[in-house]
Protein backbone atom coordinates (compact mmCIF):
# COMPACT_ATOMS: atom_id res chain seq x y z
CA UNK A 1 0.00 0.00 0.00
CA UNK A 2 1.40 3.30 -0.55
CA UNK A 3 2.24 5.58 2.02
CA UNK A 4 0.67 8.87 1.64
CA UNK A 5 3.14 11.88 3.17
CA UNK A 6 0.59 13.62 4.68
CA UNK A 7 3.07 16.68 5.28
CA UNK A 8 3.47 17.07 1.67
CA UNK A 9 -0.22 17.10 1.16
CA UNK A 10 -0.74 19.62 3.42
CA UNK A 11 2.14 21.71 1.83
CA UNK A 12 0.41 21.92 -1.71
CA UNK A 13 -3.24 21.48 -0.56
CA UNK A 14 -4.31 25.18 -0.75
CA UNK A 15 -7.47 26.91 1.23
CA UNK A 16 -10.41 28.07 -1.11
CA UNK A 17 -9.20 31.71 0.37
CA UNK A 18 -5.66 31.38 -1.10
CA UNK A 19 -7.02 29.93 -4.11
CA UNK A 20 -8.78 33.31 -4.78
CA UNK A 21 -6.67 35.87 -6.66
CA UNK A 22 -5.35 38.85 -4.99
CA UNK A 23 -7.89 40.76 -7.10
CA UNK A 24 -10.59 38.84 -6.19
CA UNK A 25 -10.20 38.32 -2.74
CA UNK A 26 -9.85 42.18 -2.19
CA UNK A 27 -13.32 41.89 -3.73
CA UNK A 28 -14.54 39.27 -1.41
CA UNK A 29 -13.04 41.56 1.51
CA UNK A 30 -14.96 44.62 1.03
CA UNK A 31 -17.99 42.99 -0.25
CA UNK A 32 -18.23 41.49 3.12
CA UNK A 33 -17.10 44.35 5.19
CA UNK A 34 -19.79 46.53 2.92
CA UNK A 35 -22.44 43.43 4.58
CA UNK A 36 -20.99 44.49 7.69
CA UNK A 37 -21.80 48.11 7.63
CA UNK A 38 -25.08 48.54 5.26
CA UNK A 39 -26.56 45.68 6.87
CA UNK A 40 -29.99 47.19 7.85
CA UNK A 41 -30.57 47.58 11.99
CA UNK A 42 -35.30 47.54 10.69
CA UNK A 43 -34.99 44.81 8.79
CA UNK A 44 -39.01 45.20 8.54
CA UNK A 45 -39.73 48.68 8.62
CA UNK A 46 -37.06 51.12 8.57
CA UNK A 47 -38.39 54.56 10.04
CA UNK A 48 -36.04 56.47 8.77
CA UNK A 49 -37.05 55.79 5.10
CA UNK A 50 -40.12 57.57 6.16
CA UNK A 51 -39.00 60.35 7.64
CA UNK A 52 -40.19 63.99 6.66
CA UNK A 53 -38.16 67.44 6.91
CA UNK A 54 -40.94 70.13 8.26
CA UNK A 55 -40.84 73.44 8.88
CA UNK A 56 -41.82 73.58 12.73
CA UNK A 57 -43.40 77.40 11.87
CA UNK A 58 -45.60 75.74 9.41
CA UNK A 59 -46.21 72.71 11.62
CA UNK A 60 -47.33 74.60 14.18
CA UNK A 61 -49.99 76.78 12.26
CA UNK A 62 -51.60 73.23 11.01
CA UNK A 63 -51.99 72.44 14.68
CA UNK A 64 -53.34 75.35 15.69
CA UNK A 65 -55.94 74.85 12.77
CA UNK A 66 -57.08 71.65 13.49
CA UNK B 1 -19.14 28.59 24.58
CA UNK B 2 -22.03 31.11 25.18
CA UNK B 3 -21.30 34.47 26.27
CA UNK B 4 -22.79 33.83 29.50
CA UNK B 5 -21.10 30.94 30.78
CA UNK B 6 -17.92 32.48 29.70
CA UNK B 7 -18.62 35.79 31.91
CA UNK B 8 -19.54 33.54 34.41
CA UNK B 9 -15.86 31.51 34.83
CA UNK B 10 -14.72 35.46 34.55
CA UNK B 11 -16.57 36.30 37.09
CA UNK B 12 -15.65 33.58 38.97
CA UNK B 13 -11.54 33.51 38.31
CA UNK B 14 -11.02 36.99 39.18
CA UNK B 15 -13.34 37.20 42.30
CA UNK B 16 -14.82 34.04 43.80
CA UNK B 17 -11.46 32.24 43.30
CA UNK B 18 -9.40 35.11 45.12
CA UNK B 19 -12.15 35.06 48.39
CA UNK B 20 -12.51 31.13 48.29
CA UNK B 21 -8.80 31.13 48.72
CA UNK B 22 -8.73 33.68 51.65
CA UNK B 23 -11.23 31.95 53.11
CA UNK B 24 -9.09 28.63 53.40
CA UNK B 25 -6.35 30.14 54.59
CA UNK B 26 -8.36 32.04 57.61
CA UNK B 27 -10.67 29.49 58.34
CA UNK B 28 -9.51 26.77 61.19
CA UNK B 29 -12.47 24.27 59.96
CA UNK B 30 -12.79 24.41 56.30
CA UNK B 31 -9.92 22.49 55.11
CA UNK B 32 -10.54 19.81 57.87
CA UNK B 33 -14.14 19.47 56.32
CA UNK B 34 -13.20 19.29 52.37
CA UNK B 35 -10.64 16.45 53.51
CA UNK B 36 -13.45 14.92 55.44
CA UNK B 37 -15.63 14.91 52.64
CA UNK B 38 -12.87 13.22 50.49
CA UNK B 39 -11.85 16.51 48.30
CA UNK B 40 -8.38 16.18 49.35
CA UNK B 41 -5.91 12.65 50.55
CA UNK B 42 -5.14 12.24 53.79
CA UNK B 43 -1.36 12.99 52.86
CA UNK B 44 -2.29 17.06 53.13
CA UNK B 45 -1.47 18.71 56.16
CA UNK B 46 -4.36 21.07 56.52
CA UNK B 47 -2.50 23.77 59.18
CA UNK B 48 0.40 23.92 56.63
CA UNK B 49 -2.01 24.29 53.30
CA UNK B 50 -3.76 27.51 55.43
CA UNK B 51 -0.62 30.08 54.63
CA UNK B 52 -0.26 29.53 51.03
CA UNK B 53 -3.72 29.42 50.68
CA UNK B 54 -4.42 32.76 52.14
CA UNK B 55 -0.63 34.43 50.63
CA UNK B 56 -2.57 32.97 47.07
CA UNK B 57 -5.55 35.01 47.64
CA UNK B 58 -3.89 38.34 48.86
CA UNK B 59 -1.73 37.78 45.89
CA UNK B 60 -4.57 37.47 43.21
CA UNK B 61 -6.86 40.17 44.91
CA UNK B 62 -4.44 42.66 45.55
CA UNK B 63 -2.03 42.72 42.86
CA UNK B 64 -3.72 40.49 39.62
CA UNK B 65 -7.32 42.05 39.93
CA UNK B 66 -6.11 46.02 40.69
CA UNK B 67 -3.62 45.30 37.66
CA UNK B 68 -6.17 44.07 35.70
CA UNK B 69 -8.35 46.91 36.27
CA UNK B 70 -5.45 49.66 35.74
CA UNK B 71 -4.57 48.30 32.26
CA UNK B 72 -8.70 47.81 31.38
CA UNK B 73 -8.88 51.48 32.14
CA UNK B 74 -5.95 52.75 30.19
CA UNK B 75 -7.06 51.09 27.25
CA UNK B 76 -10.37 52.36 27.75
CA UNK B 77 -9.24 55.91 27.90
CA UNK B 78 -7.35 55.48 24.57
CA UNK B 79 -10.76 54.08 23.35
CA UNK B 80 -12.51 56.91 24.53
CA UNK B 81 -10.12 59.35 23.11
CA UNK B 82 -9.70 57.12 19.73
CA UNK B 83 -14.12 57.88 19.85
CA UNK B 84 -13.98 61.48 20.26
CA UNK B 85 -11.41 62.03 17.56
CA UNK B 86 -13.84 60.11 15.03
CA UNK B 87 -16.84 61.84 16.60
CA UNK B 88 -15.31 65.51 15.74
CA UNK B 89 -13.94 64.20 12.58
CA UNK B 90 -17.81 63.26 11.75
CA UNK B 91 -19.27 66.49 13.06
CA UNK B 92 -17.00 68.38 11.07
CA UNK B 93 -18.14 66.48 7.73
CA UNK B 94 -21.69 67.02 8.98
CA UNK B 95 -20.94 70.80 9.65
CA UNK B 96 -19.04 71.47 5.80
CA UNK B 97 -22.00 69.81 4.34
CA UNK B 98 -24.81 71.64 6.03
CA UNK B 99 -22.55 74.76 4.97
CA UNK B 100 -22.26 73.86 1.36
CA UNK B 101 -26.43 73.60 1.48
CA UNK B 102 -26.96 76.65 3.48
CA UNK B 103 -24.33 78.78 0.95
CA UNK B 104 -22.79 79.84 4.29
CA UNK B 105 -19.08 79.37 4.85
CA UNK B 106 -18.54 80.67 8.27
CA UNK B 107 -21.98 79.70 9.85
CA UNK B 108 -20.89 77.57 13.33
CA UNK B 109 -23.25 74.33 14.18
CA UNK B 110 -23.37 72.58 17.67
CA UNK B 111 -25.04 69.08 17.70
CA UNK B 112 -26.36 68.18 21.21
CA UNK B 113 -28.26 64.69 22.13
CA UNK B 114 -31.83 65.13 23.80
CA UNK B 115 -32.10 62.20 26.02
CA UNK B 116 -34.93 61.17 28.67
CA UNK B 117 -34.70 62.75 31.97
CA UNK B 118 -34.49 60.19 34.94
CA UNK B 119 -37.22 60.54 37.27
CA UNK B 120 -35.19 61.34 40.41
CA UNK B 121 -33.89 64.70 38.16
CA UNK B 122 -37.27 65.87 37.74
CA UNK B 123 -39.70 68.33 39.71
CA UNK B 124 -42.60 66.81 41.71
CA UNK B 125 -44.89 68.27 39.49
CA UNK B 126 -43.76 66.86 36.45
CA UNK B 127 -43.48 63.20 38.08
CA UNK B 128 -47.08 63.67 39.28
CA UNK B 129 -48.29 65.11 36.06
CA UNK B 130 -46.32 61.97 34.00
CA UNK B 131 -44.50 64.14 31.81
CA UNK B 132 -42.25 62.66 29.94
CA UNK B 133 -39.03 65.26 29.89
CA UNK B 134 -35.68 65.21 27.29
CA UNK B 135 -32.41 66.60 28.55
CA UNK B 136 -29.68 67.90 26.69
CA UNK B 137 -26.14 66.32 26.68
CA UNK B 138 -23.45 68.36 25.73
CA UNK B 139 -20.49 66.21 24.17
CA UNK B 140 -17.22 67.78 24.02
CA UNK B 141 -16.63 67.15 19.94
CA UNK B 142 -19.76 67.56 19.01
CA UNK B 143 -20.86 71.06 20.58
CA UNK B 144 -19.98 73.64 22.72
CA UNK B 145 -20.49 73.23 26.87
CA UNK B 146 -22.48 77.17 26.69
CA UNK B 147 -24.50 78.12 29.27
CA UNK B 148 -27.05 75.37 27.31
CA UNK B 149 -26.24 73.16 30.78
CA UNK B 150 -29.28 71.49 32.13
CA UNK B 151 -31.64 72.22 29.54
CA UNK B 152 -34.54 70.08 29.40
CA UNK B 153 -38.10 70.28 27.48
CA UNK B 154 -41.59 68.41 28.04
CA UNK B 155 -41.64 66.02 25.30
CA UNK B 156 -45.04 64.78 26.10
CA UNK B 157 -47.94 65.15 26.69
CA UNK B 158 -48.77 66.62 23.08
CA UNK B 159 -50.23 69.53 24.54
CA UNK B 160 -47.85 70.68 26.96
CA UNK B 161 -44.76 69.48 24.99
CA UNK B 162 -41.99 72.28 24.51
CA UNK B 163 -39.83 73.47 21.50
CA UNK B 164 -38.61 71.91 18.70
CA UNK B 165 -37.67 68.85 20.35
CA UNK B 166 -40.91 68.15 21.90
CA UNK B 167 -42.43 68.48 18.17
CA UNK B 168 -39.73 66.01 16.87
CA UNK B 169 -41.20 63.74 19.14
CA UNK B 170 -44.47 63.85 18.56
CA UNK B 171 -44.43 63.87 15.06
CA UNK B 172 -41.61 61.87 14.93
CA UNK B 173 -40.06 63.67 11.70
CA UNK B 174 -37.00 66.61 11.09
CA UNK B 175 -38.04 69.79 12.33
CA UNK B 176 -36.38 73.24 11.17
CA UNK B 177 -36.89 76.70 12.32
CA UNK B 178 -34.22 79.10 10.94
CA UNK B 179 -35.14 82.05 13.05
CA UNK B 180 -36.00 81.12 16.25
CA UNK B 181 -36.21 84.02 17.59
CA UNK B 182 -39.46 84.86 15.61
CA UNK B 183 -41.40 82.68 17.66
CA UNK B 184 -40.52 83.32 21.19
CA UNK B 185 -42.88 86.47 20.94
CA UNK B 186 -46.08 84.64 20.39
CA UNK B 187 -44.13 81.64 22.49
CA UNK B 188 -45.18 78.76 20.38
CA UNK B 189 -42.79 76.82 21.24
CA UNK B 190 -44.08 77.18 24.88
CA UNK B 191 -40.77 77.56 26.77
CA UNK B 192 -40.57 78.88 30.02
CA UNK B 193 -37.96 81.89 31.08
CA UNK B 194 -35.35 79.60 31.59
CA UNK B 195 -35.56 78.00 28.32
CA UNK B 196 -35.60 81.39 26.59
CA UNK B 197 -33.13 82.54 28.79
CA UNK B 198 -30.79 79.60 27.95
CA UNK B 199 -32.10 79.86 23.63
CA UNK B 200 -31.68 83.29 23.64
CA UNK B 201 -28.60 83.90 21.32
CA UNK B 202 -29.68 80.66 18.86
CA UNK B 203 -30.90 81.16 15.57
CA UNK B 204 -31.22 78.32 13.62
CA UNK B 205 -32.62 74.86 15.28
CA UNK B 206 -32.44 71.61 13.75
CA UNK B 207 -34.07 68.48 15.44
CA UNK B 208 -34.09 65.07 14.36
CA UNK B 209 -35.25 62.01 16.09
CA UNK B 210 -33.21 58.40 16.45
CA UNK B 211 -35.18 55.48 16.70
CA UNK B 212 -34.87 51.98 18.80
CA UNK B 213 -35.12 48.96 16.73
CA UNK B 214 -39.09 49.24 17.25
CA UNK B 215 -39.38 52.37 15.86
CA UNK B 216 -39.63 54.54 19.17
CA UNK B 217 -37.60 57.78 19.76
CA UNK B 218 -34.94 57.29 21.86
CA UNK B 219 -33.12 60.20 21.60
CA UNK B 220 -32.98 63.82 19.65
CA UNK B 221 -30.45 65.11 17.92
CA UNK B 222 -30.55 68.72 17.95
CA UNK B 223 -28.01 71.10 15.51
CA UNK B 224 -28.16 74.96 16.25
CA UNK B 225 -26.43 78.32 15.61
CA UNK B 226 -26.61 81.48 16.36
CA UNK B 227 -25.65 82.82 12.66
CA UNK B 228 -28.71 83.58 11.17
CA UNK B 229 -28.92 81.88 7.80
CA UNK B 230 -30.74 81.49 5.11
CA UNK B 231 -33.42 78.64 3.76
CA UNK B 232 -32.54 77.43 0.85
CA UNK B 233 -35.03 76.84 -1.66
CA UNK B 234 -34.78 72.39 -1.42
CA UNK B 235 -34.09 71.12 1.91
CA UNK B 236 -34.51 67.75 0.43
CA UNK B 237 -30.52 67.25 0.39
CA UNK B 238 -30.51 68.61 4.02
CA UNK B 239 -33.16 65.80 4.68
CA UNK B 240 -30.80 63.26 3.37
CA UNK B 241 -27.84 64.18 4.85
CA UNK B 242 -29.20 64.25 8.75
CA UNK B 243 -31.25 60.67 8.26
CA UNK B 244 -28.05 59.29 7.13
CA UNK B 245 -26.45 60.81 10.18
CA UNK B 246 -28.89 60.13 12.71
CA UNK B 247 -28.89 56.16 10.95
CA UNK B 248 -25.80 55.38 11.46
CA UNK B 249 -25.81 57.18 15.28
CA UNK B 250 -28.45 55.12 16.42
CA UNK B 251 -26.95 51.90 16.82
CA UNK B 252 -24.05 53.15 18.73
CA UNK B 253 -25.97 56.08 20.36
CA UNK B 254 -25.57 54.49 23.95
CA UNK B 255 -21.70 54.11 23.62
CA UNK B 256 -21.41 57.87 22.41
CA UNK B 257 -23.76 59.27 25.30
CA UNK B 258 -21.66 57.47 27.99
CA UNK B 259 -18.82 59.81 26.44
CA UNK B 260 -20.68 62.65 27.56
CA UNK B 261 -21.16 61.75 31.38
Amino acid sequence: MKKVNSKKNTHHKKSNIAKLSHKNRSIWARAYYGWLLEKNPFPKNNPYDSLEIIDANEYILKEKDS
Amino acid sequence: MSKFVKHLLLIFWRFILPITFLYLGRSTTALQNLKDVGIFGEAIDCDKMRNPLFFTGIVISFIAIPTRLYFLELKNSSLRSALEVFMKYNKEILVELLRIEFKNSNANFNIRIFKTKRWFRKSWKSICEKQKMYEILNISPLGEKDNSENLSFIVSPKDESQGLVGLTYQSKNIMYDFDIQNNTINNDYRLDENQLSKTSRTRFVLTAPIFDEDSKVIAIISIDSETLLKEPKSMSNVKNIISNFCQKLHSEITVITSVGK
